[in-house]
């Protein structure tokens, strides 16, 4: 295995390991476009006959230069993701499965878990808006 | 820092102008790679624009309607004996952008000169 083809799998690992748990079609196209442009550069460099060894160097250079941009690539993915899966839901009724790190974090400190139906709303209600139970006084009649 | 809305980096710009350059020259797509040459011969570099770097402003104009893409048909990669190439075509609404940016930021001529590149 010559260094330009090792230097090319380590970056597929890398593509490999940055596209985890995101959609597929994403995953998929991205891990795609990144083999494709590995395959050309070392497709490039033999027809020019330039050595592995400087393909390689240039291979990662360009894959460690784009780390940054990868890692932000893929967070601005994932904030995607999350934006979807809340999409459906209430904003009365914030949910904190499919939400990850800070984000879900931040919506256990904003909300509370209703006793009585065990849905989850917002610390500023004094009661949930769904089963209309308060924590201190019980079944609050709104109507 | 948040940047406006509807304006372009100079990396997107320089996307834009490479893909009309190499549009121009009579390829109506272009993949990732073949733009990566571009950019580099166009700006005198030794070195190629990063995979991060290029995919992620690739992303954004296509998802911003500057760039079309496609992917390459299947049987087209296998009989060449490589991996399908996603191809990206510069829009309409890619080239009015590009406009608006050469007017914004620079003499269309400075910059065209300063990139290589032919004004448009």
């Amino acid at each position: 295995m010559t260094v330009d083809a090792r230097v090319a799998a380590l970056a597929t690992r890398w593509v490999h390991l940055y596209t985890r748990r995101l959609p597929a079609a994403v995953a998929w196209e991205r891990r795609a476009e990144l083999i494709s442009d590995l395959w050309e550069e070392r497709e490039e460099s033999r027809v020019q006959g330039r050595s592995p060894a400087m393909t390689a160097a240039s291979m990662v250079y360009r894959a460690l230069a784009g780390v940054p941009a990868d890692i932000a690539w893929r967070s601005g993915q994932r904030s995607r993701l999350v934006t979807r899966e809340l999409q459906p839901l209430s904003p009365r009724l914030p949910r904190t499965k499919g939400l990850s790190g800070w984000r879900r974090f931040n919506m256990l400190l904003r909300t509370r878990r209703c006793h009585a139906c065990g849905r989850r709303y917002g610390r500023q209600r004094w009661y949930c808006p769904t089963c209309k139970t308060s924590p201190r006084q019980g079944i609050v009649d709104r109507t | 820092m948040r940047r406006k809305p509807n304006t372009l980096l100079p990396l997107e710009a320089d996307i834009l102008n490479s893909g009309v350059a190499l549009q121009r020259s009579g390829a109506r797509q272009f993949y990732g790679f073949q733009l990566a040459r571009q950019l580099a011969d166009a700006a005198d570099a030794r070195r190629l624009t990063a995979h991060g770097t290029l995919y992620k402003a690739l992303g954004r104009l296509d998802d911003r309607g500057l760039l079309a893409s496609t992917w390459e048909d299947p049987q087209v990669a296998a009989d060449a004996g490589r991996p399908r190439r996603r191809l990206y075509e510069v829009t309409g609404a890619g080239e009015r952008a590009l406009a608006q940016w050469r007017i914004t930021h620079a003499d269309a001529t400075t910059y065209a000169a300063r990139r290589g590149l032919e004004p448009t």
